[in-house]
């Protein structure tokens, strides 16, 4: 037995030592060509929605070789390849011999394997409004579009100075985010939409949460009797009809909306279109 | 002096805080065939668990072969002793010959294959056990007794000195049971295998054993030879049965007749019966059933009915076999019907000897104890031998309100008794 | 009996080998046979530079994982059902898959960009601790019944599972990605994950392989083994150990791939025969088979999109396995 033991031992050393070893001189097969700044981006696959918006309103579409099967916007992304949807098909990426992979926050996994074999990844993990603004123009730079980029950052600012202007003095209006009508899942801070709501005038009754993701009871949406339900799924009727809706505020004055969950969600250009928006659907005397 | 094979020396063995063994001395010859039987509860299998090196005795050694068996490894051990088990399911499909190649696995190195010499081992104990011509057939597909025969067999191919067997053929017919225990008796006999088995069917212990220990809550009761052993003072005071011990009628063995334990009642209600060849002995199981004393006669010694009354405990007024009942016993007769609740009249002929018997159910009936006669009126005739006395004799009890009845109105009137017995008691 | 066992681990073999290569050639790019032949080689020709590294750099190094993990559970499974004498066991059954399902999910949610390197060694670990516990607690003086292990087993599974429910519902955010790992899959096979796990397979398999006459007896429960000269406390211990390894090893890469380690050891059972010095070595083609066979079409049949391959290998295993025993027991 005792003997066993040693032998299993030292096999075991041997193995994990044999690896360490190959470890050590990984396959790793040298970077493409030319760094970033000698060598123009000429093909590229975005690994997220956001991403594709950004390298398209960069004028970079025609460059643009690989999306995911979620990017939906705009139309001519959607004729591009795809590369996958939760999971990022590994072959099909390098089929597309991209000089450039941009994933997001959660993907840092897949960056590095593609960073193995030799394809530069760039990773955008925008945490708010500012944030956006800076992956694109960060994007702007690498793409050699940064004035373009900061056009859009500029119009972008604009647009959200245009909002502040507007609601100075309003009343703050109270906001329930609906994501999904069967578990009530709602947003709370850390989130783009609790920001734009924020930002808009609104107070999110999840404010006070400390997840960016929460389920609330009906019991605490109808004490927070909120002013306004924003959905970002349709299923108004379906929402309206549960118990103890019929006394919540927002069903009772009608403001229970349905807005376009990618133009609130996605980092992205149209992150500003996103504000406008519900800064008109809570302050609808505001925006004439 | 023959060899001991293996002590066991002072062992104590406990489930938790329950003793199962307490103190426990035995010793075990070369070439024995030692059975240990004892009720449930006693501890036959904690010991037999004991001496397979399987449960660690809290206190005491078992010694086999002048070693200590928990300070040997289980492999040491298992090429010396082989245990044969209750008949298990077996659930995957090996083929005979590799079961039975497995008992050669404590003589073989890790990757060492099967040589020719465990081939022939193996392939001498599936003939031993007449198991040959299954060699590839699958575990799966055989019958109980077939399968366990296999595993003697496999036991065999261990090269064991010593067998012992878990109630071994428990879960066989009586064919098979003897098959198996015939097999092991004839290795015990021809090559001096020990065998040590612990055995629940006293007559099969008596028949196979040449020594038998009995215990009882975890001592030995006795121990020594089936004769000195099987005794009806040892079997009443370890399982609380009667029994009835007499000689094996082929073999030199005691033979053990377990009686039904009584189930007495605390009112103590009795019904006599008037029987005789045979005719009373399933009346009187439904009688003793419901806890009912019973007390029988007058009948003749020997009578089978009187057998079975006697092994019940019932009360019994006879005479010797073939003798006539005298105005004496009719007497004694009369004195015992009068304190019973009910006095029955199984389906008896009657002749001159036992005429007496029906006079005196006429007299008590007249006394107000109520009387039934078993089976049907019409038919009195047929059973009658006196030339037409007990006919007449019984149509004055009918005259007097006794009846006739069937088995399931009889039962009725038994059930009757023991309720108002019951309500009587309260 | 023992012929026929040799025929069908040649067969077994081939399988293997046949799978493997079609496995490597087909894939979401379409990349010719004779080219794949060429590059497998090492030949060089005027072919995309892309397929050289989609060939070396992913599929063969995925189709050699999937190979290794299916092997791995497979033999692991064998091992438990013959430990637990239960044939509804599987690599899973006492904590390994809820335990390794928690590290992986502290290690997606807990640690932000850096979470994805964590998570194979936390699942490691998480596996090695929950089986650990579940020993202990099943530990009574010197032996460890079945049942107490099993139980535990279930009550230790059953808690984790709840903890890994809780951090779900409490870090949405992220949930996409503990479902996908909980599904399982060859998604982030690489050399260097392949050559992590490779010893684990190779020492677990030879320790398995050493023990295979106890595990033989083992089959007709722990007293008749002890009777056999099994020392089973010592075996047991040692054997569910190096199972958990093996699985942890597997699942710390792949996440939680299930059926191949419950399915294949009852599957080669019914092909070749219950003796583990046949079984083993069956499983680990066996499984290796499947697995490369499953994962092949769950990167093709939806291409760009993969099918979680737990599916696939449900949808074929469970319907060959019930031809089988269907089979013998219609030839019986």
């Amino acid at each position: 037995m005792k003997r066993f033991i040693k032998v299993l031992l030292i096999t075991c050393t041997i193995a994990l030592g044999l690896t360490g070893c190959l470890r050590g001189s990984k396959l790793q097969i040298p970077p493409a060509a030319g760094d970033s700044g000698a060598k123009k981006i000429e093909r590229i696959v975005s690994m997220a929605p956001s991403n594709t918006e950004i390298i398209c309103a960069l004028g970079a579409a025609d460059r643009l070789v690989g999306v995911t099967a979620f990017c939906n916007y705009p139309e001519e992304a959607t004729l591009k390849q795809k590369i996958g949807d939760f999971q990022i098909n590994r072959e099909k990426v390098l089929e597309l011999e991209p000089d450039l992979v941009v994933g997001i926050s959660g993907q840092e996994g897949v960056a590095e394997e593609l960073e193995q074999h030799g394809i530069r990844t760039i990773i955008l993990n925008p945490a708010d409004f500012d944030g956006t603004l800076a992956s694109i123009l960060e994007m702007g730079e690498v793409l050699g579009a940064s004035d373009r980029a900061v056009q859009i950052v500029e119009n972008m600012k604009a647009k959200r100075d245009e909002v502040r202007t507007a609601i100075v003095g309003a009343e703050p209006v109270s906001v329930l985010v609906v994501l999904d009508v069967e578990g009530l899942w709602t947003v709370g801070p850390g989130t783009f939409l609790h920001e734009l709501i924020e930002d808009a005038g609104g107070r999110n009754i999840a404010a006070s949460a400390n997840a960016p993701y929460l389920q609330l009871s009906i019991e605490t949406i109808v004490a927070e009797n909120p002013d306004v339900i924003i959905m970002t799924l349709p299923g108004k009727e379906e929402l309206m009809s549960k118990p103890g809706f019929d006394r919540v505020k927002a069903v009772i004055d009608g403001r229970v909306l349905e807005v376009n969950a990618d133009v609130v969600s996605r980092p992205g250009p149209r992150l500003a279109d996103g504000l406008y928006e519900i800064a008109r659907v809570l302050h609808p005397d505001r925006f004439r | 002096m023959a060899q001991v094979d293996i002590l066991i020396d002072g062992v104590v063995c406990s489930y938790g805080s329950h003793l199962v063994i307490s103190g426990l001395s035995l010793q075990v010859k070369r070439g024995d065939f030692l059975g240990i039987i004892g009720p449930n509860g006693s501890g036959k299998t904690t010991l037999l668990r004991t001496i397979a090196r399987v449960l660690e005795p809290s206190a005491g050694r078992v010694v086999f072969m002048g070693k200590d068996v928990y300070k040997m490894s289980a492999r040491e051990l298992a090429r010396k002793m082989a245990v044969l088990g209750q008949e298990h399911s077996a659930e995957y499909d090996f083929t005979v010959h590799e079961v039975v190649l497995m008992g050669r696995t404590p003589h073989l190195g890790r990757f060492q294959g099967e040589r020719q010499h465990d081939l022939e081992v193996a392939e001498h104990a599936m003939r031993v056990t007449n198991v040959l011509h299954l060699k590839d057939r699958l575990i799966t597909e055989l019958s109980g007794g077939e399968r366990q025969r296999v595993m003697i067999a496999r036991a065999l191919a261990q090269e064991p000195e010593v067998l012992l067997l878990d109630e071994p053929t428990a879960y066989l017919d009586v064919g098979h049971q003897t098959e198996i225990l015939t097999i092991i008796r004839r290795l015990n006999a021809t090559s001096q295998l020990t065998v040590i088995g612990v055995f629940h069917d006293l007559n099969l212990a008596s028949e196979y054993c040449d020594k038998l220990v009995l215990l009882d809550r975890g001592r030995i009761r006795a121990m020594g030879d089936p004769f000195s052993v099987l005794t009806t003072e040892n079997i009443s005071a370890a399982y609380g049965s009667t029994a009835v011990v007499s000689r094996h009628p082929f073999l030199p063995k005691p033979h053990v007749l377990v009686l039904p334990r009584r189930v007495e009642r605390a009112g103590g209600e009795r019904v006599h019966l008037v029987a005789g060849g045979g005719s009373g002995s399933a009346l009187m199981e439904r009688i003793s059933l419901r806890g009912l004393s019973l007390s029988v006669g007058v009948i003749n010694e020997g009578d089978s009915d009187w057998l079975t009354a006697r092994s019940l405990g019932a009360r019994i007024i006879s005479v010797p076999a073939f003798a006539p009942v005298t105005v004496r016993e009719a007497e004694e007769l009369e004195a015992i019907m009068i304190g019973a609740k009910l006095v029955a009249v199984a389906e008896v002929p009657f002749g001159h000897g036992n005429l007496l018997n029906l006079r005196a159910c006429l007299r008590i009936s007249e006394r107000g104890i109520p009387v039934v006669c078993m089976g049907d009126a019409s038919k009195v005739a047929e059973r009658d031998y006196t030339g037409g006395s007990a006919t007449k004799l019984f149509s004055e009890l009918q005259e007097r309100g006794t009846r006739f009845v069937q088995a399931a109105e009889f039962d009725a009137l038994l059930d009757w008794i023991v309720a108002e017995g019951e309500r009587d008691a309260r | 009996m023992k012929k026929r066992s040799g025929f069908v681990l040649v067969v077994l073999v081939a399988l293997l080998a046949v799978s493997c290569v079609i496995a490597v050639s087909r894939g979401s790019v379409h990349i010719p046979w004779r080219t794949s032949l060429l590059i497998l080689f090492g030949e060089r020709g005027d072919w995309p530079a892309s397929y050289e590294r989609i060939l070396l750099g992913v599929r063969v190094p995925r189709v050699l994982m999937a190979a290794v993990v299916g092997g791995s559970l497979s033999v692991a499974g064998v091992s438990f059902q013959a430990l637990l004498q239960n044939p509804m066991a599987d690599p899973y059954i006492i904590g390994v898959s809820a335990g390794a399902a928690l590290g992986a999910t502290v290690g997606i949610i807990g640690f932000g960009s850096l979470g994805f390197k964590l998570v194979p060694p936390l699942a490691f670990l998480g596996a090695l601790g929950a089986m650990t516990t579940v020993y202990v607690l099943a530990k009574r003086g010197p032996r460890v019944p079945v049942v107490p292990l099993l139980l535990s087993g279930v009550a230790v599974s059953a808690f984790l599972s709840a903890v890994v429910s809780l951090l779900m519902v409490t870090h949405r955010e992220r949930l996409d990605r503990v479902v996908f790992w909980l599904m399982g899959g060859l998604t982030g096979a690489s050399w260097e994950r392949l050559l992590s796990i490779l010893p684990y397979t190779i020492v677990g398999f030879c320790i398995m392989y050493y023990f295979s006459k106890d595990l033989n007896a083992l089959l007709f429960g722990e007293e008749q083994a002890a009777h056999l000269g099994v020392e089973v406390e010592k075996v047991k211990a040692i054997l569910l150990f190096t199972s958990t390894l093996v699985t942890a090893a597997a699942v710390s890469v792949t996440g939680l791939i299930g059926f191949v380690g419950l399915i294949v050891p009852h599957l080669m059972r019914l092909l070749t025969s219950p003796d583990h010095r046949i079984l083993l070595p069956a499983a680990a083609l066996g499984g290796a088979s499947l697995l490369v066979v499953s994962d092949m079409l769950s990167r093709t049949l939806l291409s760009p999109a993969e099918i979680p391959v737990g599916i696939l290998t449900a949808m074929m295993g469970g319907p060959f396995f019930l031809y089988l025993l269907y089979r013998r027991k219609g030839g019986m």
